[in-house]
């Protein structure tokens, strides 16, 4: 069955932050790709994966298609489960991976 | 056809009468029948001329209109028929060129050629051809007729010249002269037949003549005239002997108000209205127009007299004049002085000849009376000269005789007192008294010179000759005068040789002259000789007195001897005189029939002569020598005395006060009196005249100055302006002392800029006081002034006072100093010397300029500005400015303080301060550099290499050089400044900015100078000067890096002594595969504490493993815990037995201090058969954890630390280890938290051990640190070792099968992660075994059976001790997705990023994909 995914989509004045929470799977990017794509390429959008447990290729190539049209930063804590998976996939060469926002 | 000949009609007009013809053009004949053919020529059409005046130019030639006459109505019949002789008559007068006319048969026939139309016959051509003569000229036929019948009759030719005839020719009777003879042509017969004229003009030459007569003759007489009325007699008798061109003549002259008065006429009998007597200014129905003439002066003609004034006289001529010329007067200066009025020969038409003959006439007229007048005006003012000089010597004679009698009451009593021998004067009235009678004399001399020549002017002076002995008396009376010549240094040389006869003079007149002169030549000549001659000159003698005097200048001979004059010289002994001396030598040489001259050169000298003749007879008796003139020339003379004065101590000795008076007058007496009052009070210098009084006021400085005013040379206001000039002198209150009285005179002196003004004579009261005022007023005004001056120069500050516009014009001492301009230099004028240059330093100058314009505009400013010392320095200036208003002046006070040092000091010591700062927060070597460097470079403005060539190796790296030739003259440079220990500058290739300045790229400076052994170097940005501040500093700066870097590199060095040291006594680093251990002290940097690990390799393959807890931390338990892991290595190699070495280590725990209270486990492990012995000295309890999961503490065998109870014996315990058991043994800063029990957090360690079993030791360590100890958090020594037992142990299974569709991901992700967690795999590393498997998964189920028919999805897991495998695999087909390019080639890219190894293997079959992990961490 289908993980729902949790995503709490915050507009800032600067930004939009989007909050996910949960597994993101070949079978809910659908709806990260629909929120994802609404945000305009001048608009910086911020992705926290914190809460995230579960990221694979599906997920991650979102991040890419977004890191190549508009601006994307996407928040990982160094504790963080799928920190690394992020390293891995090297998305800090096209979008900004950050440990923390600054208001957090 | 036939001429229609009307007769000519007289027209009468204004001109007179005059003909016009008036009847139509005589028509061309026609052809061949005309004269044409006889005469030749082409038929021509006459025109007929028709006019007032002459034949117009443009008719045809009389030839012509010959040719085409109709000759047959004329006496002379058709020219076919003229006899041979009339036709060559015709021929011959025709072609010639004189004027010629002839008249042929008895009516004589008028023929004349082009000559004779074109002189006389005038508008009469054409219709006189063929006329009779007696009518062509019927005006004149009376004349003609006689003339005509004699030659006529006679046969014989007449002669006429000039003959006077009224001609009609030109349209009016005209007065014309002709020189004309009528001879006879003789007919066949031989008697005449026909009458030849040849005739020429002569009115112009007759009339020209005439008139020119006129003017000569009233030239000549003119010149003879002088007063007005002679000029006007003469114009008269001129003006009226020529009546034809004059018929009348009127001159008035304007007076002031222009009415003109009439002051001349001819050839009208007076009274007659056409000759008013006067003709007001203002009159318009005047007989003449006189306004006009004056307002707007030019000829006009006036042409109605008959209108005017009737009939006038008719001249010469029969027939009035109709009109008159006015012609102006010209006067000098504006406006005519007068105009003439010439009545017109009616008989001549006005033409251009004419008008100029009035107008020269006017000229004439005009000079005679500007120069009558001229005269006029020269004899009234000579006349009032003379006038002038009769009343002056009435006056000077009348006054003079008032003066004698005081006179006379002066000098007698005065002669008494002065002779009183009975009761005689002190000394110091005789002095006053001799002054006053010297004084008294000389005035008298004077008066009786003025009276004597009065008297001569008046002529009641005579000379009382007698016969004398002239040569006698002469030397008798030079030798009186010796004294005087002789006093004043000068030589006298005379000559008087014996004369053959006496000579009749009078002896006191003669020693008047004689006197005069030497008394003249003495006053000036300053030096050199005089000479007397007196010599025979035959009929007269001659006396000359020569002398080498300044001489006299050329333009002044003639005037000297004028009475009164005085020739303004230059240098004399005394100006005093009245300028009568040698008129009156004159004077009395006249009287004798004699005469006085000079030659004088000036500069050289000069020679007075008088000439005498020896005379006849005497007039007067020989009289005894009457009270003489000698002695009172002499004492005058004496008193011009020499240049050295009477001994100013005399007057100086006297006095106590501190003033000194400069007393300055050409008159010897006078300076005496004043030196005499004023000494008493003052102390009193005394000069002679300007030049020798500015000399002694430069050297002597008086505190005032009393100066005549009327002095030679330099007088009073010379003398003034010249010590106003001066600075020294210009303050000096100067006092003049005048004989010219009255306001006036007072006013201009003070003007000039004397102080003060005293008339002669003056009271010595006055004087005193006035002297006294001036000299109190001058001290207070000095004294301020002094005061002030010196106020400013005791000033440490440098100051200096500018006017409005900011031009300096007074510094004082300091601040010359202080910029190296002083007060010889003044006034400075903006931009001032010391500005910044403006081409080498802009922003400075600039920057000077501003504060300077500041400080002008708003009359303050202040502030610290660069500025030039004049010797080239550059130095700071602190600059404030204030203004102050002077009375209706702003000037400015500028205070200066030179702050360069201490701008300097500031920043060096700031540049130092920081640069130490900064230096002391650097750490370790490489940071000292780093710092160093970057602030070097900051504070220089340049790139900051170095070079150090430690001994320490690892010690800081040299910074690489830049390329290029900036490298090696770095590297030059600072090699340099390496071996010599000095700053080395490295100059720049380009230009000089400046003289003496050098531009540099860089400098280098050794690190240490002692040591050698490195060197900085700056590379400036842009080429730039560099100041010894700068390369002192720079030098200070390098030195104080070099040392920071040496101390790092100790500290560097002790630290890694620290290390090493630390490090030994530290259990080893490495340790067997299967034992992980960590190690972290609690007091940093030390690396090591309290706590303590051993692994030590025992014989038999078997572990030892200690862990040990001193009490307290740092160096001191550190100290403690060497001694102690030493010692329980070695009983450990010793002894077998945990118990046995623990017993040992009480024992040896004892000697050690602080070793008392240590905690210890140690154990054994023996892989033989798989036990672990143990010993624990109250240590906390291991941990021993199966790869299954089941946990155990080994509490056995508690007991006391170590030394508590020496020699307790202690016991030990076995546990058995399984293959892939992990024993975890620790201190308890890993398990310690503030807050809790000991159990909670060994229950923490315990679960986090069973979370991660499955970790291989050393990831495990790991993990239990990071997630146990967070760093900041460490507060106690952690010590942690970790074993796993090796073998063989079975690994954990997983396998699970679902259909490979998307909604199974989930779930498959969720019982693997549990299978995970459940069996030890720590969740970072689960986690990413979760996403590398799911991306497989998801790969499967997205490719392998594309079909649509779902397939298969395998998954299977093993997990070992340190390792985890994964595999997933389908039985589809899977496309190997392309590496690039596609998101989907991330998923390889993930699982082989988040595993040691994944492995796809793609068969027909399906699928596989191999995933293993090392369990690390890292």
């Amino acid at each position: 069955m289908t993980e729902r995914l949790a995503m709490d989509v915050v507009e800032e004045p600067e930004a939009v932050v989007i909050r996910l929470a949960g597994d993101v799977d070949m079978t809910n990017v659908g709806q990260l790709r629909a929120t994802v794509s609404q945000v305009a390429a001048g608009t910086l959008l911020v992705v926290d994966v914190n809460e995230v447990g579960y990221l694979d290729s599906a997920g991650i190539a979102v991040l890419f298609e977004r890191a190549k049209r508009g601006r994307l930063e996407v928040v990982a804590a160094p504790g963080c489960p799928i920190r690394r998976v992020l390293e891995v996939v090297a998305i800090g060469q096209l979008a900004t991976l950050s440990d923390s926002r600054p208001d957090d | 056809m036939s001429q229609d000949r009307g007769p000519l009609e007289p027209a009468n007009d204004a001109l007179g009468p005059h003909y016009a013809y008036a009847g139509p053009a005589p028509a061309p004949a026609r052809p061949g029948e005309g004269a044409g053919a006889t005469l030749g020529g082409p038929a021509a059409g006459a025109e007929g001329g028709q006019g007032t005046s002459r034949p117009s130019a443009g008719s045809g030639s009389v030839a012509e209109v010959m040719a085409g006459w109709d000759w047959a109505s004329t006496p002379v019949g058709p020219a076919q028929g003229w006899p041979a002789t009339l036709r060559t008559m015709v021929q011959v007068v025709l072609a010639s060129r004189f004027p010629m006319w002839m008249g042929w048969g008895p009516e004589l026939t008028f023929f004349y050629n082009d000559a004779y139309r074109r002189d006389t016959l005038g508008v009469k051509h054409p219709w006189a051809l063929g006329r009779p003569a007696r009518e062509v000229w019927a005006e004149i036929w009376p004349d003609l007729e006689p003339r005509v019948a004699a030659v006529m009759e006679s046969g014989s030719a007449t002669w006429d010249q000039a003959l006077l005839l009224y001609l009609q020719r030109s349209g009016y009777r005209e007065e014309t002269y002709h020189t004309f003879s009528y001879s006879p042509v003789p007919g066949p017969d031989g008697a005449p037949e026909g009458l030849l004229c040849v005739v020429t003009e002569e009115t112009g030459r007759v009339i020209g003549e005439r008139r020119m007569t006129t003017l000569r003759q009233l030239a000549s007489e003119l010149s003879g005239t002088r007063t007005e009325a002679e000029v006007f007699a003469a114009v008269r008798s001129r003006l009226s002997q020529n009546r034809r061109d004059l018929p009348f003549t009127l001159v008035y002259a304007y007076d002031a108000e222009g009415r003109a008065s009439l002051v001349s006429s001819t050839g009208l009998q007076l009274p007659h209205p056409a000759a008013p007597e006067q003709i007001g200014p203002g009159a318009t129905e005047a007989a003449w127009p006189a306004g006009v003439m004056r307002s707007e002066p030019r000829l006009l003609v006036v042409d109605d007299l008959r209108r005017r004034f009737g009939q006038l006289p008719a001249g010469a001529c029969d027939e009035p004049p109709s009109a008159a010329a006015v012609v102006p007067l010209a006067g000098r200066g504006e406006g005519p002085s007068g105009f003439l009025v010439a009545g017109l020969n009616p008989y001549r038409a006005f033409d251009s000849q004419y008008e100029g003959f009035l107008e020269l006439l006017a000229g004439q007229v005009a000079a005679g009376l500007a120069s009558a007048r001229a005269y006029d005006a020269e004899r009234r003012r000579a006349e009032s000269l003379a006038e002038l000089d009769r009343a002056k010597t009435e006056f000077f004679s009348n006054v003079s005789h008032e003066f004698r009698t005081p006179l006379t009451l002066i000098l007698g009593p005065v002669e008494d007192s002065l002779n009183d021998n009975v009761d005689p004067l002190p000394s110091a009235q005789v002095a006053r008294l001799e002054v006053v009678r010297r004084n008294a004399r000389r005035l008298r001399r004077l008066v009786n010179d003025m009276l004597d020549f009065a008297r001569i002017e008046g002529g009641r002076l005579q000379a009382e000759t007698v016969p004398t002995d002239l040569d006698a008396l002469t030397r008798d009376v030079v030798a009186s005068f010796a004294p005087a010549i002789e006093q004043a240094d000068l030589g006298l040389e005379v000559e008087c040789a014996a004369l053959p006869r006496p000579v009749v003079v009078d002896p006191d007149m003669w020693e008047k002259i004689v006197l005069n002169l030497l008394s003249n030549a003495l006053k000036f000549t300053l030096e050199g000789t005089i000479r007397v001659s007196l010599t025979d000159g035959g009929d007269h003698v001659c006396l000359s007195v020569s002398d080498t005097g300044v001489g006299v200048p050329a333009n002044q001979l003639p005037l000297l001897f004028q009475r009164f004059h005085r020739a303004p010289l230059s240098a004399a002994r005394s100006h005093e005189g009245t300028g009568i001396g040698l008129a009156l030598v004159h004077e009395l040489a006249r009287l004798h029939g004699g005469t006085a001259g000079v030659q004088s050169t000036e500069g050289e000298g000069s020679n007075f002569w008088v000439r005498l003749p020896y005379g006849e007879r005497g007039t007067g008796t020989a009289v005894p020598q009457r009270d003489s003139a000698r002695q009172a020339y002499l004492d005058e003379a004496l008193q011009w005395g020499p240049a050295t004065e009477v001994a100013p101590e005399d007057f100086a000795s006297a006095r106590t006060a501190e003033a000194t008076v400069l007393v300055v007058d050409d008159n010897p007496d006078m300076r005496a009196h004043l030196a005499r009052l004023m000494s008493p009070y003052w102390r009193v210098v005394l000069a002679k005249d300007g030049e020798h009084a500015l000399a002694l006021a430069r050297v002597q400085r008086p505190d005032l100055v009393l100066t005549d005013v009327m002095m030679p040379g330099l007088d009073g206001f010379g003398l003034l302006e010249a010590l106003r000039a001066d600075r020294e002198t210009a303050t000096v209150p100067v006092i003049f002392l005048s004989a010219r009285a009255g306001e006036e005179a007072a006013v201009e002196g003070l003007e000039a800029g004397a102080d003060d003004y005293l008339v002669k004579p003056f009271s010595a009261v006055e004087l005193l006081a006035r002297v006294r005022s001036n000299l109190e007023l001058a001290r207070l005004r000095n004294r301020d002034a002094a005061w002030r001056a010196a106020l400013v120069e005791s000033l440490s500050e440098g100051v200096a006072v500018m006017g409005p516009s900011g031009t300096v014009t007074e510094v004082n001492a300091a601040f010359s100093q202080v910029l190296g301009y002083g007060s010889d230099g003044l006034p400075y004028e903006m931009p001032y010397p010391w500005f910044p240059d403006p081409v080498c330093e802009p922003e400075d100058h600039a920057r000077m300029l501003a504060v300077m314009g500041t400080a002008l505009r708003h009359g303050r400013c202040g502030g610290v500005v660069p500025a030039r010392h004049r010797d080239g320095r550059r130095i700071h200036l602190e600059v404030s400015v204030v203004s102050v208003d002077d009375e209706d002046e702003r000037r400015f006070v500028m205070a200066v303080r030179d702050v360069t040092a201490d701008l300097l000091a500031t920043e060096r010591e700031a540049a130092l301060a920081r640069f130490g700062m900064r230096l002391a927060e650097a750490g370790d070597v490489r940071q000292v550099q780093e710092v160093g460097l970057d602030e070097l470079g900051r504070l220089f403005g340049a790139d900051a290499h170095l070079e150090w060539h430690a001994a320490v190796p690892g010690a800081g790296p040299s910074a690489a050089v830049g390329a290029g030739e900036s490298q090696r003259t770095g590297a030059e440079a600072m090699d340099a400044a390496r071996e010599t220990g000095r700053v080395v500058l490295i100059p720049g290739a380009e230009a000089v900015f400046g003289p003496d300045e050098q531009w540099y790229t860089g400098m280098a400076a050794p690190l240490e100078p002692a040591a050698h052994d490195g060197a900085v170097w700056l590379s400036f940005a842009t080429l730039r000067r560099v100041s010894l501040e700068d390369r002192a500093l720079f030098g200070l700066l390098s030195g104080y890096l070099g040392q920071a870097m040496r101390r790092a590199q100790l500290f560097d060095d002790s630290k890694a002594v620290a290390t090493a040291l630390q490090r030994s006594i530290l259990g080893p680093q490495e340790t067997p595969a299967a034992v992980a251990v960590h190690y972290a002290p609690a007091v940093r940097p030390l690396e090591v504490g309290g706590d303590w690990y051993d692994v030590v390799e025992l014989p038999d393959g078997r572990l030892g493993l200690v862990v040990g807890d001193c009490v307290g931390r740092g160096l001191q338990a550190a100290t403690v815990m060497g001694q102690l892991r030493s010692a329980c290595r070695a009983l450990l190699l010793q002894m077998s037995s945990p118990a046995q070495v623990l017993s040992a280590l009480d024992t040896f725990a004892e000697r050690v201090p602080g070793a008392a209270c240590t905690t210890v486990f140690c154990g054994v492990l023996d892989p033989r058969d798989d036990s672990l012995r143990f010993c624990s000295a109250g240590h906390l309890p291991a941990a021993l954890v199966s790869f299954d999961g089941a946990a155990k503490l080994l509490n056995h065998n508690q007991s006391l630390p170590l030394g508590v109870l020496p020699g307790t014996q202690r016991s030990e315990a076995a546990e058995q280890v399984a293959p892939g058991a992990l024993l975890v043994v620790y201190t308890d800063g890993l398990v310690e938290r503030r807050g809790e029990t000991i159990d909670v957090g060994i229950g923490r360690l315990v679960d986090a051990v069973r979370e991660a079993r499955a970790l291989t030791p050393r990831a495990l360590t790991l993990y239990l640190t990071r997630l146990l100890v967070p760093d900041d958090a460490q507060k106690d020594d952690v010590a942690l070792v970790v074993y796993r037992q090796p073998g063989e142990v079975a690994a954990a299974r997983f396998a699970v099968t679902v259909e490979a569709v998307p909604r199974e991901l989930a779930g498959l992700r969720r019982q693997l992660c549990a299978w995970l967690h459940q069996h030890g795999v720590d969740g970072q590393s689960a986690t990413e075994l979760l996403v590398a498997c799911g991306e497989a998964c998801s790969n499967a189920v997205e490719h392998a059976y594309p079909a649509g028919a779902p397939g298969q999805l395998v998954v299977e897991g093993e997990i070992e001790p340190g390792r985890v495998r994964l595999r997933v695999s389908d039985t589809g087909r899977w496309r190997v997705p392309a590496q690039r390019g596609e998101d989907r080639g991330r998923g390889l890219q993930i699982m082989r990023g988040l595993t040691s190894r994944a492995e796809v293997v793609g068969t027909g079959d399906g699928t596989t994909v191999d995933l293993v992990k090392e369990l690390l961490v890292d």
